[in-house]
């Protein structure tokens, strides 16, 4: 069976980043990559401490990529993400000093700290992939990720994400506590921000772009798989729990993560447990459930409805 | 040391014997040779470490039986099997020693055993069936041992230990067995009555009544009869059994009845539905009075007592219709034989008989009488410290004072009898605990009872019951809460188990069977059949094996993949997995070199390839036969 382009590279990346810097954090990092291939966003959600801006400095210094960061709070403007025109004395005219949005990875600290303005605005970036500042256009560099945490703990001067927005964010995860020994590693040796400053690229520019290609092109999404998925995003509208299931946006977003879950896989087509594995951290930040139940764990509620669809075998 | 499968191999060819002797005198001239010459060769094969392979097996079994099935026909069914079965105890001996052929080969000996009494049912029966259960005991524990290390060795006190274990087992409950499920439930008196010398009478339900020849009764709780029924008043509880009109050696016994003629009592009809117990007796007990018995081949007599026409030796049951009435009228009443005396009478009791009869003017009134003489004389009603001696009753009157049933109604008939009213004894019983989850009366032994009737001209036979005038007389007390479950529980068994009559089952296998022996096919038409049901039947089997056979090609692999898979992984395969999860889940290189091309094909929306196909059933090949 032939591999898809670069998959050993990037599985090597992987391997690398998880079992020397960053242990312990496969799952999140996996979902990352898989965001970055798919040319898509992740929202982390998890209480501070876990190592999430220590995760995103790693992956774009592992992947060779330029780093940007914005903390967010309630003062902060649009202009401050985007960048602004500053007027240039000596030259008599006004120059255009980018934002940290132009960067290939921007993480943006606690999301839900800044006022809906700035968060509209950002979102509006991080969908059309450019920026437009006093009528002048400015294309986003490629590759281009936003790696959003929010707090799901503090609620007092928040504006959490609705749910409209929510959706997107390609992929919505946590990060959760490293396995007791890895921690008592970490505990050992302290933080490793600094040695993480100096980690050598591992990867070529060229190839991350290719890898990005051969994920939209080469990885087959075949009939059964799209049945299946079909099936998944039906159940989904079609809950009694639930108000408003997947929307083809989400379903988009499922065969795309699906696709790259594959590729990682090191196979160019999409086998239904690449979907369902995916499920998890696509589906749920956009389900809306009925008020009156929206206390019900929507992992549950989906994990019920994968068990009632079979997998395709044949 | 003891080797566990050169033990457990002599033990089957010993469990087959077993299944094969009992058939012997039975079987065709080929099976009776087949079978030990299979013993021997089997035996000689294990001996040198070989076996024949399925692949002999299996042909060498579908010839013998076509063979075999060439002689059948409707009258010669039992035959023909009794053969197969040995037959084929006998190829399976030749066979692999593995678990499974050995739990065959007991199987087949069991129905070898069990196809012997289609045959012939002797106690012989029962000594092979023992010794089969015992040896199958054993081998099922040696087999255990087999089924962990086929070469096991136990040292030889080990091995006595596990032999003596496994003895032990069907040692115990075979007893146990006979115990619980063929002697405790059909008795009818606790077993352990025979503990007790019976220094005291027992109290019960006879047809003589002869007060005095005991100075104490006992009460035995055994049951007489459960009678689904509606609830009843309680002082209409009188479960009527037997008339005693007459005297014999100065106790009550029952004569012919002379021919008076009852007509209906009115009254309040009730119909019950009865489960006796097993008695000698032969009386059918019914509520006071009784008007018909069905169900039960009976006579009934004009005084209301009903006799079956044999004992109650077995669970049965009948249905009794009764109107619940004081009054019996009749016509052509011989009032000569109603007034009979016995011989011996006191003077005393004869002066009260004389003092009723001058007194008194009419019957009521001569009764009244009575009664108040009973009630003045403060008598008590006990089962212990009761008159014994050459008159008894005239010593319970005014002397002791004490006694049950039998002296209150005994004295009170006589003294009727003296006073001229023509007086008789009614024997039953008194009460009844209702339960109200199974809606019947349950009626024990201690709840025998004797009672009066007297008749009244223009009136009719009169429902009197002297034991009523004793001083503080209590009876019946109700059964609660568990007893009443436990009673149920145990109606129920016999409804269920008891009262299943296993003779007549029998007889009726019996009848069945030479009927279907006596069954004539038209000439001809038996061998017709034969060809026909041969033809049918595989294309019935190959029309099944079509129709549950996956529809394509893909389907068909997996499954076989799959099957395989389960085989090399016991256990470990789970609902709704993936196939390249299970495959990196069991680690299994043929698995995953499978899935491979399988999802590549499947889930590319194209059709298995030519080769690939080839491939895909070469690892199938390789996966089943190579298991890790």
């Amino acid at each position: 069976m032939p591999k898809p382009a670069k998959v050993d590279e990037m599985n090597a990346v992987l391997e690398e980043l998880s079992s020397q810097h960053l242990k312990g954090k496969v799952r999140a990092l996996r979902l990352s990559l898989m965001a970055l291939l798919t040319g898509g966003h992740i929202l982390l959600e998890d209480i501070p401490g876990l190592g999430k801006t220590t995760m995103a400095l790693a992956f774009a210094g592992a992947l060779g990529l330029s780093f940007g960061r914005v903390q967010c709070t309630s003062d902060l403007l649009p202009s401050d993400i985007t960048g602004l025109s500053v007027f240039d004395r000596t030259e008599g005219r006004f120059n255009f000093i980018k934002g940290p949005i132009f960067n290939n990875i921007v993480l943006i600290d606690e999301v839900n700290r800044a006022m809906p303005k700035t968060q509209s605005a950002l979102l509006e970036a991080m969908e059309e992939r450019r920026v437009t500042v006093e009528g002048v256009t400015y294309r986003l560099p490629e590759p281009f990720m936003v790696l959003a945490t929010q707090n799901p703990v503090e609620q007092v001067g928040t504006y959490p994400l609705p749910e409209s927005q929510m959706d997107r964010f390609l992929i919505r995860t946590g990060i959760g506590y490293p396995p007791e020994e890895v921690e008592k590693g970490i505990l050992r040796q302290g933080s490793i921000r600094d040695e993480i400053l100096h980690i050598p690229p591992l990867l070529q520019h060229d190839d991350l772009v290719e890898a990005i290609r051969a994920v939209r092109e080469q990885v087959y999404v075949g009939e059964k798989v799209t049945d299946y998925i079909y099936a998944i995003i039906k159940a989904t509208r079609t809950h009694p729990l639930v108000q408003t299931g997947l929307s083809t946006r989400g379903g988009i977003g499922l065969v795309d993560v699906a696709k790259a879950a594959a590729y990682l896989h090191g196979r160019d087509f999409v086998a239904p447990e690449d979907v369902r594995d995916v499920v998890h951290a696509v589906c749920p930040h956009r389900l809306i459930f009925r008020p009156e139940h929206e206390g019900v764990d929507k992992e549950h509620v989906l994990n019920a409805i994968l068990k009632e669809i079979p997998l395709p075998l044949t | 040391m003891v080797r566990v499968d050169l033990f457990l191999s002599g033990l089957t060819a010993c469990i087959a014997l077993l299944g094969y002797l009992p058939l012997l005198a039975h079987l065709g001239l080929f099976a009776r040779v087949f079978f030990p010459a299979a013993l021997l060769a089997g035996g000689y094969l294990y001996y040198s470490g070989r076996s024949l392979p399925g692949r002999v097996l299996t042909p060498l079994s579908i010839l013998l039986f076509l063979y075999f099935a060439s002689g059948f026909s409707i009258s010669r069914l039992v035959p023909v099997t009794a053969d197969l079965l040995v037959v084929f105890l006998g190829v399976r001996l030749l066979g692999e020693r593995s678990g499974r052929h050995y739990l065959q080969a007991f199987a087949l000996s069991l129905f070898c055993l069990a196809a012997s009494s289609l045959f012939e049912m002797s106690a012989l029966f029962l000594v092979y069936l023992f010794a089969l259960l015992l040896l199958l005991a054993v081998a099922l524990v040696l087999l255990t041992f087999h089924a962990q290390d086929e070469a096991i060795l136990l040292t030889r006190h080990e091995a006595r230990k596990v032999v003596t274990v496994a003895l032990l087992m069907p040692v115990v409950a075979l007893p146990l067995l006979l115990f619980f499920f063929f002697i405790l439930p059909r008795t009818q008196y606790p077993l352990w009555n025979f503990l007790k010398t019976p220094a005291e009478k027992r109290i019960g339900f006879s047809d003589t009544v002869k007060p005095g020849s005991a100075p104490a009764v006992s009460a035995v709780k055994g049951v007489v009869l459960r009678a689904v029924a509606p609830k009843v008043p309680e002082q209409k509880l009188y479960w009527r059994g037997v008339v005693l009109n007459s005297f014999k050696n100065d106790a009550w016994v029952r004569k012919g009845v002379p021919g008076e003629i009852d007509s209906v009592p009115a009254g309040e009809r009730v119909t019950q539905e009865i489960y006796p117990e097993r008695s000698q007796s032969t009386y059918l007990p019914a509520l006071n009075v009784g008007r018909t018995v069905s169900g039960l081949r009976n006579e009934a007599s004009t005084d209301g007592v009903f006799v079956a026409r044999r004992p109650l030796d077995q669970k049965v049951k009948y249905l009794a219709e009764s109107a619940l009435s004081d009054v019996i009228q009749v016509r052509g009443l011989d009032r000569a034989f109603y007034l009979e005396l016995p011989g011996n009478i006191s003077q005393r009791m004869r002066d009260k008989g004389r003092e009723a009869a001058q007194k008194g003017g009419s019957t009521a009134q001569r009764m009244r009488f009575l009664e108040d003489f009973f009630r003045g004389q403060r008598l008590t009603y006990a089962n212990s410290g009761m008159a014994v001696g050459d008159d008894p009753l005239d010593s319970f009157l005014f002397d002791k004072k004490r006694g049950n049933c039998e002296y209150f109604a005994s004295s009170y008939a006589i003294l009727l009898r003296l006073a001229g009213v023509p007086s008789r004894l009614v024997g039953g019983y008194r009460g009844g605990i209702y339960n109200d989850i199974g809606g019947y009366y349950l009626v024990t032994e201690d709840m025998a009872h004797v009672w009066v009737e007297a008749y009244e001209d223009g009136v009719g036979w009169r429902f009197v019951d002297p034991s009523a005038w004793a001083l503080g007389a209590v009876r019946g007390t109700q059964a609660a809460g568990f007893a009443k479950y436990v009673d149920m529980a145990g109606f129920y068994w016999d409804k269920a188990v008891v009262t299943y009559d296993l003779e007549k089952q029998i007889a009726l296998v019996r009848e069945a069977g030479s009927r279907a022996r006596n069954l004539r096919l038209p000439e001809k038409s038996g061998k017709g059949l034969l060809v026909v049901m041969l033809a049918v039947v595989p294309l019935a089997l190959l029309a099944a094996w079509i129709r549950r056979r996956p529809p394509s090609v893909e389907a068909r692999l997996l499954r076989r993949m799959l099957r395989a898979a389960a085989k090399r992984h016991p256990g470990a395969l789970q609902e709704g997995e993936g196939l390249f999860e299970l495959a990196a889940r069991l680690d299994d290189p043929h698995l995953k070199r499978f899935v491979s091309i399988y999802g590549a094909a499947v889930y590319r929306d194209r059709s298995l390839s030519r080769e690939e196909v080839a491939q895909l059933e070469e690892i199938i090949r390789l996966a089943s036969q190579h298991l890790p």
